[in-house]
C-alpha cells in the first residue's frame, strides 16, 4: 500500500519536474522572441532617423577670370543653407565648408 | 644566449640615438575649457608627444588623423578618375568630424633651444619661432602612480598660469605635452590651478608607432608671434570673419544676404601677452 502510494508520488513529482522544465524553455524562447524583436525594432528606428539627415557638403568646381576657383553649398540639419565662395582649392574648400557648417549649423 | 641579446639591444638602442628617429611617442588625453567663464562644458583632444634624441614634436591626433584620411580618400579618389563625393558620413571617414581639434604643431629644437609654432587656419599655414623658454620648476616630495609609474610633484607658473605637474623618474626624459620641459623625468600629468586645462598621459610606445598620421605643412609662412596670435585668434573666435579677412572668402544664407557670426569665447593656453 505504501509502495503504491510512493510509486503515485514519485510519477506526480517527475510529471511536474517536466511541467516546470518545459516552462522555463518557453520562457527562453519567449525571452530571445522580444529581445530580436526589440533590436529590429531600434535598428529600424536609426535607419529612419539616417535617412532624415540631409546635412552635407558640395563642392563645386567653377572658372572666374581664366583660373579655377572651388565654392561650397552647405546645407545644415535643419534644412538651412549656406553658400561660400571662392577657394584656391578643393582641400580649403573642403576644410572652410565644414568649418562654416560647425559654426552656422 | 643572454649576451646575444645584450648585444642585439645595445646595437639598435645605438642605432636608434645615432640616427635622432623618434626614441618615445607619448598619447596624452587634453581636457580643456574653451570658455574661461564656464566651467560646466569642457572638450577632449587627443595629443601626440613625439620625442626624438634632440628634438619633440607635438601635435593633435585627432586632428592629423582626419588630415591623413582626407589625403588618403582624394588620392584614392583621383586614382580611379573620380572625384570625391562629400556627404556627412564621408566626412566622418575622412576626418571632418575633427574639424574642431587643435592644428597647431610644436617643434622643440633642444639642441638649438628653439620652438617653432606651425598651424593650418583652412587656406595658408602660418608659423613663428622663438626662443625655447624652459619653466622654473620648484619640486616636491609628493608622489602619485600614473599608469603604474611613480610621479613626483613639481609646481611652476608658466605663461600666465599656475601648473601642477606629475614626472616619472624612471623614465629619464626631461620633456612634457605642449612646451613643458625641464623635469628630471617625463611629464605624465600637468593641470592648472584653476581647471581649465588637464594633460594626462594614456599612453607610451617606444618605439614610435603610433604617429604614422602626421603631415607636416607645407608652404608654412612665418610671422612675427603677435601676427601669429591674432590670426589664431580670430580663427577661433569667428571663422567666418577670418576667412572673409584672409582670403576674400565669404559666406552667404539662402536669400542672398552675408552671414555675420559673434565672436566666440577664446581662451589660449598662453597668457602671457
Amino acid at each position: 500500500m505504501f509502495q503504491r502510494k510512493r510509486r503515485a508520488l514519485d510519477k506526480l513529482l517527475k510529471g511536474k519536474a517536466a511541467i516546470n522544465k518545459a516552462n522555463t524553455k518557453m520562457k527562453k524562447i519567449i525571452f530571445v522572441c522580444i529581445f530580436a524583436l526589440s533590436a529590429m525594432v531600434a535598428s529600424a528606428t536609426i535607419e529612419k532617423g539616417m535617412s532624415k539627415n540631409t546635412s552635407n557638403i558640395t563642392i563645386t568646381e567653377k572658372v572666374v577670370n581664366n583660373s579655377i576657383v572651388w565654392d561650397v553649398t552647405i546645407t545644415c540639419p535643419s534644412g538651412a543653407t549656406y553658400y561660400s565662395c571662392c577657394y584656391s582649392s578643393y582641400n580649403s574648400a573642403y576644410y572652410g565648408g565644414w568649418a562654416i557648417y560647425f559654426e552656422v549649423c | 644566449m643572454k649576451f646575444n641579446f645584450l648585444i642585439l639591444f645595445v646595437f639598435f638602442s645605438s642605432r636608434i640615438i645615432a640616427s635622432d628617429t623618434t626614441i618615445l611617442s607619448v598619447k596624452y588625453r587634453l581636457t580643456y575649457q574653451k570658455d574661461s567663464t564656464n566651467s560646466e562644458i569642457k572638450s577632449n583632444d587627443i595629443m601626440i608627444l613625439s620625442v626624438s634624441k634632440t628634438s619633440s614634436l607635438y601635435y593633435s591626433y585627432l586632428k592629423h588623423f582626419g588630415y591623413s584620411n582626407m589625403d588618403k580618400m582624394q588620392l584614392e579618389a583621383a586614382a580611379q578618375n573620380k572625384t570625391v563625393n562629400i556627404n556627412e558620413q564621408t566626412a566622418k571617414a575622412s576626418g571632418g568630424f575633427f574639424m574642431g581639434n587643435e592644428p597647431e604643431v610644436i617643434n622643440i629644437d633642444f639642441a638649438k633651444m628653439e620652438t617653432t609654432f606651425t598651424n593650418k587656419f583652412i587656406e595658408n599655414c602660418y608659423g613663428f619661432k622663438e626662443v625655447l623658454e624652459a619653466p622654473k620648476w620648484d619640486i616636491d616630495t609628493a608622489a602619485i602612480y600614473i599608469l603604474n609609474l611613480k610621479c613626483n610633484k613639481a609646481t611652476t607658473t608658466y605663461k600666465g598660469r599656475n601648473y601642477v605637474a606629475w614626472y616619472a623618474s624612471d623614465i629619464p626624459v626631461s620633456k612634457g605635452p605642449w612646451l613643458f620641459n625641464g623635469l628630471p623625468g617625463l611629464i605624465l600629468k600637468v593641470d592648472d590651478d584653476k581647471g581649465q586645462f588637464e594633460f594626462e598621459c594614456i599612453e607610451l610606445n617606444i618605439p614610435n608607432n603610433i604617429t604614422n598620421v602626421f603631415i607636416p605643412y607645407f608652404k608654412v609662412r612665418y610671422v612675427s608671434k603677435n601676427v601669429y596670435q591674432q590670426k589664431k585668434k580670430l580663427f577661433s573666435q569667428n571663422v567666418v570673419e577670418f576667412l572673409k579677412a584672409e582670403s576674400g572668402v565669404t559666406v552667404t544664407s539662402s536669400n542672398g544676404t552675408e552671414v555675420k557670426r559673434p565672436n566666440k569665447p577664446y581662451n589660449p593656453l598662453d597668457i602671457s601677452n
